[in-house]
């Protein structure tokens, strides 16, 4: 049942955002570089974690819509699924679902270039998981947990024609949950890994590098400057 | 022999239609237009870092919203994994890019594109102890990777276009036990269908 409404929401987004593509499409192409608004746009992504408290680099695929309110603010509402190598031992998991406001300080003559500012917030479900040796099941180790984040940084967009652009953002994301520890112990010459789950809530934070692109489908509400 | 009459007709129809519809009609200087619809089945052969050879089924959509950008979506359906060093048992992928097609005043179309995807991978050995079932187990894993694509077409007007193309596919397998190396230079090529979706609309 669950499934059937799953596959019917997206069935219906992907009609309404064909109709909404190909409807606007020969008209007089609308610039939605200089629109005071109403703009929405949908696009795909890739994240890099880094300076994480694992220390390791992570790499992540996810998604996006932006709705831009006003000409100088826009909205973006993304999901990113990340995961990270441990030092060959273990892996950890990062889901991350939230929002960030985009904010336009600066205006330029050229259209093709524009910087922001964002801050926003995120839901987050971290998994980390030691590896199973050959002869050592670690499948009860695994740890998980639920945090809050909060985070702000700057990017660009890059339009390339009307309806498309590239972009790049760099953001700081702090953690608000409880505190999971992965240490990579020598035990006698061997590695281990060993991850530990702490009682009380801690801030945790990472960098994220973001290189999305995104395609502007519709005018929500008819903006006055095309 | 029916087998081999019907694979070579399957093999020159295209050529066929190719031909006669660049008789017919000149090839106008660009055939690339907003609002065209383009999708294709083929093979793909990945050569791996650890000289493995990834095979696949490929199939992907494309549309063009915008005059030279277009997004693109490719599936891969792993078939098998040749080499001494191959471990891949499972490797199907998702893919998700757009694309910038150079312009050129020719039928063909050069053009490059970046995106992310994500992989259904498994390995063939290794893997951890399962304590219930006491079997060395090797777990799917998801796993996010970027691709850098490029490739060139080469456009009859109406129906029809034949490419060649490769990517750089940037990831790792990480599971249950451990990880590895998935990253490969990815090629293939074949004949492609394409229909501008918007000609009615145009021509009003």
């Amino acid at each position: 049942m669950m499934q059937r409404k799953l596959i019917a929401g997206l069935l219906a987004f992907v009609l309404l955002f064909a109709s909404q593509t190909l409807g606007q499409e020969i008209e007089k192409p609308k610039d939605f570089r200089t629109t005071d608004g109403g703009t929405f746009s949908l696009g795909m992504r890739t994240t890099g974690s880094f300076f994480g408290v694992d220390g390791n680099p992570g790499f992540g695929f996810g998604g996006q819509f932006r709705i831009q309110l006003l000409r100088w603010l826009n909205t973006e509402w993304f999901a990113d699924y990340i995961t990270t190598s441990i030092g060959d031992l273990g892996k950890r998991e990062d889901y991350h679902i939230g929002w960030s406001v985009m904010f336009y300080p600066f205006k330029f003559k050229q259209k093709w270039f524009q910087p922001y500012l964002l801050a926003g917030h995120c839901f987050d479900y971290t998994k980390v998981t030691p590896y199973s040796t050959a002869t050592q099941d670690n499948s009860d180790k695994i740890q998980d947990r639920w945090s809050a984040a909060a985070q702000i940084g700057l990017g660009t967009h890059f339009h390339i024609g009307n309806r498309f652009d590239i972009g790049i953002s760099g953001q700081y994301m702090f953690h608000l949950g409880k505190e999971i520890h992965a240490d990579i112990i020598d035990n006698s010459g061997v590695r281990e890994l060993h991850v530990e789950t702490h009682k009380g809530n801690i801030l945790e934070g990472h960098l994220l590098v973001t290189v999305n692109f995104n395609v502007k489908i519709a005018d929500l509400w008819k903006s006055k400057k095309q | 022999m029916e087998i081999k009459k019907a694979v070579i007709i399957l093999l020159m129809f295209p050529l066929f239609v190719m031909g006669q519809d660049s008789t017919k009609n000149k090839y106008p200087k660009r055939v690339l237009d907003n609002g065209m619809l383009s999708g294709g089945l083929t093979f793909a052969v990945g050569f791996g870092n650890s000289k493995t050879q990834n095979i696949y089924v490929q199939g992907y959509a494309e549309y063009m919203f915008q005059k030279n950008i277009s997004v693109r979506g490719d599936i891969f359906v792993f078939i098998n994994s040749l080499g001494e060093n191959a471990r891949l048992k499972m490797n199907h992928q998702l893919l998700v890019f757009s694309a910038y097609h150079i312009p050129t005043n020719s039928p063909i179309d050069p053009y490059v594109g970046l995106g992310p995807g994500l992989a259904l991978t498994r390995l063939t050995d290794g893997g951890g102890l399962d304590s219930v079932s006491g079997n060395l187990e090797q777990k799917i894993g998801v796993n996010p990777f970027l691709s850098f694509n490029f490739g060139l077409r080469y456009y009859a007007p109406k129906w029809f276009h034949m490419y060649i193309e490769g990517a750089y596919v940037l990831g790792r397998h990480l599971s249950n036990s451990e990880t590895f190396d998935m990253s490969e230079l990815r090629l293939s090529f074949g004949l492609g269908f394409n229909i501008d979706v918007l000609a009615k609309r145009k021509r009003k």
